[in-house]
């Protein structure tokens, strides 16, 4: 989050890595772990950087042939650094004049997870809008009070079959829930479970193959977390495609316990908003719960469907 | 002493006060069309570290990296980096 705020957010570093460099942005703890080639590369790559030795995070600049030319993870919050060694480093580029072909015939799928087949992939979006800050004189801090997490949700084909038809699927919902209603503006969050959904009431309209739905929820964490928020989404299809589906939550996010992605302590406003994710590289990245596919990608026992069968009843 | 403590309490509590955030919390009511539209825009715009043709397949960077005859650069953080990090 810092980098985005602060390294990333500065106009000439972007310019340079537009204009000199070809950008590479995987995820770390998957990339290092992966059974194939692109993890051999990877591996190659960072394990000729030096320092820092407790972490792999961090920048790296290579050369296609594995070269490692500069490598670095501090300073941070970024003093220029970053700057100094984009323009040197293009500067001293010299293309190999061979490069080793890779296998790419078996990729590891843990690694490098698909969304699902004849699915969908959305933004989310979190941003804290108000909140109690607590006293602090870390400065990275002051740079994210503003920041947007960001993380994707997937759709199964049979979640997309349901809102073509006009309905609002359970599982969807659950996921919608569990896993994306978290503030996750200054780091890895952690994800609700199924019994901290204290409450729902979701009412569907649907007209002309428009769908739109407004309620409340109330998840609860014992001791630490909760959120009390209002939902309202709008949904729509055209034949067999959803052509929109843009939801938006936004409520009272609470947490007791002082951690360092957890600031600030006490009550803030939270607000998170999905939308259909644009085709290409921003498809491409997995949910950070993705990992827990059979629980992420949960279609039956759902907390939801405990409710919404009370109301239905 | 009591007096002294009394003193340090309130110079103390000042200082905390001053430190801490005016903004105040406030319940909200349902999501309006208006406030819909407003903040649901606001959340899903593009920041600028967005701007950059991230890529994410290293064989593809790998490839143009030969093509372009341009280095790698290489961000790698824990989560996703270019989605929850």
């Amino acid at each position: 989050m810092v980098d985005r705020a602060s390294t990333f957010a500065d106009d000439e570093t972007l310019d340079l890595l537009r204009k000199n460099y070809i950008a590479l942005a995987p995820s770390l703890t998957e990339v290092l772990k992966a059974r194939d080639s692109a993890g051999d590369f990877f591996r190659k790559v960072v394990n000729q950087r030096p320092e820092p030795r407790h972490t792999k995070q961090g920048y790296y600049i290579c050369s296609p042939d594995g070269t490692l030319l500069k490598g670095w993870m501090y300073p941070r919050p970024d003093d220029g650094t970053m700057k100094r060694y984009l323009k040197e480093a293009s500067k001293a580029y010299q293309a190999p004049k061979e490069v080793e072909p890779l296998d790419q015939a078996k990729a590891d799928r843990w690694a490098h997870p698909l969304p699902p087949e004849g699915g969908l992939v959305l933004e989310v979006s979190a941003k804290v809008l108000e909140a109690k800050w607590q006293p602090t004189n870390l400065a990275r801090f002051q740079m994210i009070r503003g920041a947007v997490g960001r993380d994707r949700m997937w759709i199964t084909k049979g979640e997309v079959q349901e809102l073509v038809k006009g309905s609002l699927p359970d599982s969807l919902l659950e996921r919608m829930i569990r896993f994306h209603l978290v503030d996750n503006t200054r780091g890895v969050h952690v994800a609700w479970q199924p019994g901290d959904l204290k409450s729902l009431h979701v009412k569907v309209g649907t007209e002309n193959g428009k769908i739109s739905f407004e309620g409340d929820l109330n998840l609860q964490e014992a001791g630490n977390r909760r959120y009390d928020a209002k939902v309202k989404g709008f949904i729509e299809t055209k034949g067999s495609a959803v052509t929109r589906l843009d939801v938006l939550v936004r409520g009272i996010h609470g947490a007791a316990t002082t951690k360092l992605g957890e600031l600030p302590v006490g009550d803030s406003t939270l607000a998170v908003a999905f939308t259909l994710a644009e085709p290409g590289e921003h498809s491409r990245v997995p949910p950070l719960y993705s990992m827990l596919q059979g629980e992420y990608l949960k279609t039956a026992g759902l907390r939801v469907s405990e409710f919404r069968r009370v109301v239905s009843k | 002493m009591a007096r002294m403590l009394l003193i340090w309490i309130v110079a103390w509590s000042g200082t905390l006060a001053w430190g801490q955030d005016k903004k105040t919390v406030t319940e909200p009511g349902a999501i309006t069309a208006e406030e819909f539209k407003s903040l649901h825009s606001e959340l899903c715009k593009r920041d600028k570290w967005e701007t950059v043709a991230w890529r994410t397949d290293l064989h593809e960077a790998r490839a143009a990296s030969v093509k372009e005859k341009k280095p790698i650069f290489i961000w790698a953080m824990d989560g996703q980096t270019l989605g929850c990090t």
